[in-house]
């Protein structure tokens, strides 16, 4: 059985449990069954988000090798193929070793050489050149897209810095399918949502929810939990935790959700 | 289960529609069956209903552009399940660039009652706006949405209005920087824009034109014959370089504009590939019938209950450098290799 299939079954499965046996004691393996789906699907998206990130960072870590190689015209062309190559990355900036800015690139303005901006105390050039690398929390850019900032350093102390847009991230989410009115979604570590599967929900402000809470304190373990959604209703939830930059995959089914499937003639004994 | 593809609840219809027929009075069980059929029988048709989508565009009828906008806007309904004909119902309107037309065509599509309106720009949703303050209008391509005074802020649009925004001001500088990369020795800038847009974009033009030390000269106008007598005065001295704006009209009266550049000998900027398909210079810019395929997605959610004022105001995602290599070549052009190696697309 592929991996997809056993989601599907298994997930059938789940609709019967509140009517074969107590509601308030469901069979122990089945409440098992649900936490493994939902863990594997918030899983599946987490490790969708992470892939994504470290290509990002592994298509800018590429620059950072030529940065010091050639002039600023040399330099500049290797942006510009940067951009084209990974359309995430809405602008790529070259730091120097002395904190100044030397070459901007933007799919949004026009090109800037030599701006000498000094970003010397800045975190992304500071973190960048005692991490080695530095990804920002998520901001969102023009109040609407959520974007991170990625800054790689290079030798001799310059840093390359990467905006990249989260957007992608939304496709991943809705490309998910938790049952037939599960929803997948994911918030930042504020609590605000930059994915949702109902695009109506992104940038909502999620950080009152109990599982989001609870997700967000430091060690927790991811398990399956009773609680009540954005809009009141009970649900199944359980999460995933990517950790650069701080994002929580959450899912989450409706507890319920047996009576709405039965047909008519069911429903009216 | 025979009845299996029509779904559990038209089986409910049936049995309910059989004491009818039979003529007996009605046990009160039954009747709970019949009322209980009846409130389920719209849910369980919902899907064979058809929807309706309306769509009002600033170009004419037939107009590739706004006809391959308009497909991919379907296109992208398709991957929702929504198929013109069969579960949706899609009404027209073209308002070919004339501002007497706007008002009474989004009246008169308004009246239709359509569950959700795409808008394709600014002058079609500033109509339709003053038509509805109820039906969800989805715009294809507005600049600045919250100047505008269409939606309350980007995240929140707080109304019935919501959509995918064009370009951002600081495109303008773009468009100056690729002039001079291309013709870096021109000597004077123009820019041509509609009276109506493009202030904004205009001003990120002037907020880098320093940098370039050169003078700018700013013309506008609504026709063919304004464009080419505009572009006429510009083009009499010779080193000129000029920016095409977006704008309902420079888009409707291109192959104007594009000619007077050719005449002029004017190397020219254009904010979208089809301006350079019909023999423009060069385009940088969105992909337009991309922002209609994404508009799908909000059409889809407003017809499955969503809100618009829920759903934030989107930016565009991709963007394109289109090259017209015989036009390089005309105005006596060399493309420098950095250029070349940038472009997505470049016509011969």
């Amino acid at each position: 059985m592929k991996r997809r299939q056993f989601i599907a079954s298994v997930g059938g499965a789940v609709l019967i449990w509140p009517f074969a046996g107590s509601a308030q004691s469901p069979d122990a393996r089945v409440r098992v069954l649900i936490d493994r789906i939902l863990r594997m699907q918030a899983e599946a998206i987490a490790e969708k988000v992470d892939h994504f990130i470290k290509e990002v960072e592994g298509q800018v870590g590429w620059v950072t090798e030529t940065v010091s190689a050639g002039g600023l015209e040399r330099r500049r062309l290797d942006f510009l193929r940067l951009l084209r190559q990974v359309p995430d990355i809405t602008a790529v900036s070259h730091i120097d070793a002395n904190g100044r800015e030397q070459i901007r690139t933007s799919r949004l303005a026009m090109d800037e050489l030599t701006s000498e901006t000094d970003f010397s105390q800045d975190l992304k050039f500071t973190q960048a050149r005692a991490n080695k690398r530095y990804v920002s929390p998520v901001y969102f850019r023009k109040q609407s897209e959520p974007y991170i900032t990625l800054a790689v350093a290079a030798v001799r102390g310059d840093v390359i810095v990467a905006e990249v847009s989260l957007k992608a991230i939304q496709g991943m989410v809705a490309a998910t399918q938790v049952g037939d009115h599960g929803v997948a979604f994911v918030v930042d570590s504020r609590g605000r949502v930059i994915a949702h599967s109902d695009m109506g929900m992104v940038q909502r402000d999620f950080s009152d929810l109990a599982h989001v809470q609870a997700a967000h304190i430091a060690g927790s373990i991811p398990t399956i939990q009773a609680v009540r959604d954005i809009n009141g209703r009970q649900v199944l939830a359980n999460y995933a935790i990517v950790a650069r930059p701080t994002l929580t995959v959450f899912v989450e089914r409706p507890t319920l959700r047996v009576f709405v499937e039965l047909p008519v003639e069911e429903a009216m004994k | 289960m025979t009845e299996g593809r029509r779904g559990p609840r038209l089986n409910g219809a049936a049995i309910a529609a059989r004491p009818r027929r039979r003529g007996d009075r009605m046990k009160r069980r039954e009747f709970i069956t019949v009322i209980g059929a009846v409130a389920a029988w719209p849910l369980g048709t919902r899907a064979q209903q058809m929807r309706r989508v309306g769509v009002f565009m600033d170009l004419a009828e037939g107009d590739p552009e706004g006809e391959a906008r308009v497909a991919a806007l379907k296109r992208g309904l398709q991957e929702f399940g929504w198929i013109e004909g069969r579960n949706l119902h899609v009404e027209h309107r073209w308002a070919a660039g004339q501002a007497a037309r706007m008002k009474p065509l989004a009246v008169e599509l308004v009246s239709l009652a359509p569950e959700v309106i795409v808008s394709s720009g600014a002058s079609t949703l500033v109509a339709l706006k003053e038509a509805t303050r109820t039906i969800p209008l989805v715009f294809g391509q507005v600049a600045d949405p919250v100047a505008a005074g269409f939606v309350d802020s980007i995240a929140h649009p707080g109304g019935n209005i919501t959509g995918f925004i064009n370009f951002e001001y600081a495109m303008g500088g773009k468009w100056l920087g690729l002039l001079k990369e291309i013709a870096p020795n021109i000597a004077r800038v123009g820019v041509l824009r509609d009276p109506g847009s493009g202030m904004g974009m205009l001003g990120a033009i002037q907020a880098v034109m320093p940098s370039f030390a050169l003078p700018l000269t700013i013309t506008s106008g609504q026709d063919a014959v304004e464009f080419a007598r505009v572009m006429a005065a510009f083009g009499s001295e010779p080193n000129g370089g000029f920016i095409v704006l977006p704008g309902p009209n420079t888009i409707r009266h291109r192959q104007a504009i594009i000619a007077s550049a050719a005449t002029h000998r004017l190397p020219s900027v254009y904010p979208y590939r089809f301006f350079v398909k019909e023999g423009g210079l060069i385009s940088y810019g969105i992909v337009p019938s991309d922002s209609f395929r994404r508009a799908a997605a909000y059409v889809d959610a407003i017809l499955k209950g969503a809100k618009p004022a829920d759903l934030p105001v989107q930016a565009p995602t991709k963007f394109e450098l289109v090259i017209n290599l015989t036009t390089a070549k005309t105005l006596g052009l060399t493309i420098s290799p950095m250029l070349l190696a940038r472009a997505d697309e470049v016509i011969e």
